[in-house]
């Protein structure tokens, strides 16, 4: 059987070619196609949490719906000290409040962050765009936007005041050197952003033990949800974990909207191939009618005229998707060991906007989903093009089929 | 033969094979279609070629026709050597100086009758007009002029030869090849058919050569050549 | 002539008599190019709405600054402009709007933000996203109103609401902060968050008033022109920035690096979609067209015995291929611009929001069908067509004559 399928597609091998070229056409660029995007969607992911944002972040419930300086999580010390017992998380806290900053006569609105840069910096990629002096070290030592130092004119080592309210309404100010300018490349940030140490900021806006976030950074962020789960374990009351899909769904949304319009585009592919593997059969049973009509002369069941097509048929699509999958794979394995500079295709804008910090290359990313859907549509699709195709030999009659041109 | 022909005979022939010789090679074994065939072949003739199935006939009359090549000798049609032209100026020939008719009709599927006819003057380049009244005086003259606007598909298969016979004969050739041009048509239509091109010999002076393996056949034509193993063995009933 | 006409009737006839063995191929080149035009009808609707949406954010096509105003805003940096700005030639111009346009700091009796408070007359911003803003309150109700109207978002920040007041310190021109006290007139609802939550806006004559100095009475920092034709953008930057040598002009490009990319990526995306998709399908044509070569070997064999030149053999397989195309393209083109048509209003993308607001685009995708995509693809398949008939072309050369004397 198999050999009589085999010899019956060598009978016109430019047709059998093309055809499982065809298939394999279409299983080279949908395998890679959809590689490359969980590939990309990963990077995607990791570099914009890795940013500024954390894989996850706890706070207050309230804070979580509207951001208040007064929804603060108490007792925070405490927390972090729970929650970094869990494996394979890092836990720091963060403060956020808002002021003017001014420098002599200029002033401005901006975002005060208490942070702890010891920790971040080990894991945040914001702090890698230090354009001038560096992280703060002492506690009188802020990091601000490049817009900002423009805007008030503050160089390094300049004094800067922050003014704001603090928790209970009252005046909150505090005095910071410049120590170091980052520019993260949003306009927007860099316009507003202070980083201070954490315990300075919290002091000047008269907190105790509390921050209004609690960031949490995996080492694998597959176990996400798994930890996740942990962390709310621990957590008291009114407070609450938001994972990275909450935090920016902007990357989420994005990575739907990709796959939306790669569906679009698989879909076209494979429905337009899956409609020339008919045409293809449709052309060997033309070809063929006089032989069929032989075989049913010859007392064979259209059922069994039909398995045999269906053979073929197998053997055709298993031939292109090998084919594709011999072309995809080395190709994969390659680009997954050097990456793709994204550099060289542009859209470096578009990476820095998204907040993708340093977002170089892609590696693509071979799955099974990715390297399995192809295959599998085209074989199931080549199936069914044959079939619709020789259903027709029912209607064969043995001796016309022979008198047929 | 006809006075006509007699007459034909003293001027130039219009084929002349000198030793031909066709060879192929089969699986590297060389097979001989034609192992020094020699013909000569005068105007207003009508010739049967037999013999049985790989004779050889077939291959002659391609050769003439200038449809295959030849391995030794000579072939010339109507004082032109074949092996001197290239396979352009071959065309040229096949299309101004012989006429065609083959055993499967071999009519375009998708144009009428008519079309079919005026299709070939078209290559040659023929104004529309002149193109028009010759395909309409070629279909009449086989009295085909009722059917003009059919397709091949609606036609018989006597009337598909007719029409492939008005079609060989409308470019006015010096010679008409027909390679079993009864084979696929039921006895009564191949009297009718050897009938019209007996007429064709006999009224217009065409030359034709046919290759048949119908006895029939070789009772309209002037004169009968047996084939056999690529020689000629018996040429108008005296042994070769 | 002659000839080429009747080849072209051949191998029109040839297309439609072998019609349901090539209707899957029919079907194949439609799904293509049907696809290909939705996708491409999408994804132009996309670029477009980014365009308006980047243009209309208080950018315009072109904007006039003063040097140095966009590293380092401030009202030292403003100047006088005659609102009736004059373009030579036929260029026409959408509209142009004034701006005081200022980093400012605004605070409730709970919160304090940072923004941009604008001085606009909202008669002349016909041309930015303000034209879409819904008000609860009340709108400016022109350049002297010295009300404040601020977005939703910022609202729900700063706790307050209409008729409450706030304070908004800014710097005069002489490099003074300023504080003053404003009474919200109206809080605006835009179609995208970040003017919510990042612009308030006055009347600019109120605002010249409040902040300028002798030097200058009445200054703006910005004048933003939207002109009815984006592609003569270039042209009327040079034009502009020859007559007003003492300010910069900057397009949309440049003022929007990142939407001008998206925009160009999207075109070379379309490219890429195409030769894919069209890749894919050269298989299958390439397939049934020497198929249909084969299939007629006896047919043309015959032709060639009656003498038919290569030229004329070559012409009428190329013709036929070409014929093919066509056909199915015309399928593809009319499957298209139905499924565009079908599509209606657009595709609703609220699910999407955030990303979508973040590429630059509202809510609601509306493919845009342009004339000049449909051709040029419509085009590139034909020209596939030609192309892929190389092969069959070859395959018809090497028949011989003697394949018309079968049977």
């Amino acid at each position: 059987m198999i050999r009589l399928a085999w010899r019956n597609l060598q009978r016109n091998k430019a047709r059998t070619w093309l055809t499982a070229g065809g298939i394999g056409f279409a299983v080279l660029l949908v395998s890679f196609a959809m590689s490359l995007q969980s590939g990309s969607y990963e990077i995607m992911i990791d570099s914009a949490t890795r940013y500024f944002t954390g894989h996850g972040q706890v706070s207050t419930d309230a804070y979580i719906k509207q951001p208040r300086f007064a929804r603060t999580i108490a007792n925070a010390e405490s927390l972090q000290a729970a929650l970094e017992a869990i494996d394979g998380l890092t836990v720091f806290p963060r403060v956020q409040a808002f002021g003017v900053v001014s420098k002599g006569e200029k002033s401005l609105g901006g975002m005060i962050l208490g942070v702890d840069f010891a920790a971040e910096r080990q894991q945040l990629d914001v702090y890698n765009n230090v354009i001038a002096g560096q992280i703060p070290a002492a506690l009188d030592q802020a990091l601000i936007g490049a817009a900002m130092a423009r805007n008030i004119g503050a160089a390094l080592g300049d004094e800067i005041v922050v003014l704001g309210s603090g928790k209970q309404g009252s005046v909150a100010a505090a005095v910071f050197i410049v120590a170091g300018i980052v520019e993260t490349g949003q306009v927007e940030l860099d316009r507003s952003l202070i980083f201070a140490p954490f315990a300075s900021v919290a002091d000047a806006f008269y907190l105790a033990d509390e921050a209004h976030m609690l960031v949490l950074m995996l080492n694998d962020l597959s176990r996400l949800d798994e930890i996740v789960a942990k962390v709310e374990a621990q957590l008291p009351e009114p407070l609450g974990v938001q994972t990275w899909q909450q935090l920016m769904p902007l990357i989420e949304q994005s990575i739907e909207l990709d796959k939306a319009g790669g569906y679009l585009f698989f879909s076209l592919l494979l429905i337009l191939v899956t409609f020339a593997v008919v045409n293809t059969f449709v052309m060997v049973l033309f070809e063929r009618t006089r032989e069929f009509g032989l075989f049913m002369a010859l007392g064979m069941r259209p059922w069994q005229v039909i398995g045999q097509v269906q053979f073929e048929a197998l053997l055709l699509s298993l031939l292109g998707v090998l084919l594709g999958l011999g072309l995809a794979y080395p190709l994969l394995a390659y680009l997954t060991s050097v990456g793709i500079p994204l550099d060289q295709v542009g859209g470096e804008e578009v990476s820095r906007q998204m907040q993708m910090g340093s977002m170089s290359r892609i590696y693509p990313k071979a799955t099974w989903p990715s390297m399995t859907t192809a295959p599998l549509v085209l074989i199931v699709g080549t199936q069914l093009a044959a079939l619709i195709s020789t259903v027709r030999v029912q209607g064969i009659r043995p001796v016309s089929a022979l008198r047929a041109e | 033969m006809t006075e006509f022909a007699e007459n034909a005979k003293a001027t130039a022939p219009v084929v002349e094979c000198r030793g031909v010789q066709r060879i192929y090679q089969q699986d590297s074994v060389p097979v001989y279609a034609l192992r020094g065939a020699d013909l000569t072949i005068h105007a207003g003739e009508f010739v049967s070629l037999a013999g049985p199935s790989g004779s050889g006939k077939s291959t002659l009359l391609n050769v003439i026709g200038g449809l295959d090549a030849f391995d030794a000798g000579s072939v010339s049609v109507g004082g032109v050597d074949l092996a001197a032209l290239t396979p352009a100026q071959l065309a040229q020939t096949r299309l101004h100086n012989v006429g065609f008719v083959f055993q499967a009709y071999n009519l375009i599927p998708v144009l009428s009758a008519r079309e079919n006819v005026e299709f070939i003057l078209q290559l040659q380049g023929v104004a529309s007009q002149e193109r028009r009244s010759r395909a309409e005086q070629a279909l009449h003259s086989l009295g085909l002029a009722e059917l003009g606007d059919r397709r091949p598909g609606e036609l018989s298969g006597g009337q598909q030869q007719r029409v492939a016979i008005a079609r060989a004969i409308v470019t006015e050739p010096v010679l008409l090849l027909a390679d079993e041009p009864t084979a696929n048509l039921d006895s009564k239509t191949t009297s009718e058919l050897l009938a019209v091109l007996r007429d064709l010999n006999q009224q217009q002076g065409m030359t034709i050569v046919t290759a048949t393996h119908d006895p029939i056949v070789m009772e309209y034509t002037s004169r009968q050549v047996t084939m056999l193993d690529g020689e000629i063995r018996q040429d108008g009933g005296v042994a070769a | 002539m002659d000839t080429l006409v009747l080849l072209f009737n051949l191998s029109l006839r040839n297309i439609v008599r072998y019609r349901r063995r090539n209707f899957f191929l029919f079907a194949a080149i439609a799904v293509a190019v049907g696809g290909t035009t939705l996708s491409n009808a999408l994804i132009r609707g996309w670029q477009v709405d980014m365009l308006e949406t980047a243009v209309s954010a208080l950018t315009g096509h072109i904007k006039l600054q003063a040097p140095g105003f966009a590293d380092d805003p401030g009202l030292d940096k403003a100047f006088a402009a005659d609102p009736d700005i004059q373009l030579g030639g036929s260029v026409a111009l959408a509209g142009v709007a004034l701006r005081i346009n200022l980093p400012a700091v605004i605070s409730s009796e709970r919160e304090t933000r940072g923004v941009a408070l604008v001085g606009i007359n909202p008669a002349q911003e016909g041309i930015s996203f303000y034209r879409d803003f819904v008000f609860e309150g009340q709108a400016l109700t022109g350049s002297a109103d010295g009300r404040l109207v601020i977005g939703k978002a910022l609202a729900e920040t700063l706790q307050t609401r209409v008729g409450r007041r706030v304070v908004v310190i800014v710097e005069d021109a002489d490099g003074k902060s300023r504080e003053r006290g404003y009474r919200i007139a109206g809080v605006f609802d835009a179609p995208i968050q970040w003017p919510e939550e990042l612009l308030v806006f006055t009347g600019l004559q109120a605002m010249q008033q409040s902040l300028a100095n002798s030097r200058l009475p009445t200054p703006v920092t910005e004048v933003s022109l939207v002109l009815q034709e984006e592609e003569n953008r270039q042209l009327v930057q040079r034009e502009l920035a020859s007559k007003h040598p003492e300010l910069v002009v900057t397009d949309w490009r440049q003022m929007s690096p990142q939407i001008a990319e998206i925009v160009d990526i999207v075109d070379a995306t379309m490219a890429i979609w195409f030769v894919m998709i069209m890749g894919a399908l050269t298989f299958g044509l390439v397939n049934t067209l020497i198929a249909a070569v084969m299939q007629r070997t006896q047919e043309l064999g015959m032709l060639r015995a009656l003498g038919m030149s290569d030229r004329l053999l070559l012409t009428q397989v190329v013709l036929e291929s070409v014929g093919i195309m066509v056909v199915g393209v015309v399928f593809g083109l009319v499957l298209g611009v139905a499924m565009v048509f079908g599509l209606g209003d657009g595709i609703d993308l609220s699910s999407f929001s955030e990303s979508v607001e973040a590429f630059g685009m509202s809510t609601l995708l509306r493919p845009v069908l342009n004339l000049e995509d449909l051709f040029l693809f419509g085009g590139l398949s034909v020209l596939l067509g030609l192309l892929a008939s190389y092969f069959p072309a070859r395959r018809a050369l090497k028949i011989s004559p003697l394949m018309a004397m079968n049977r």
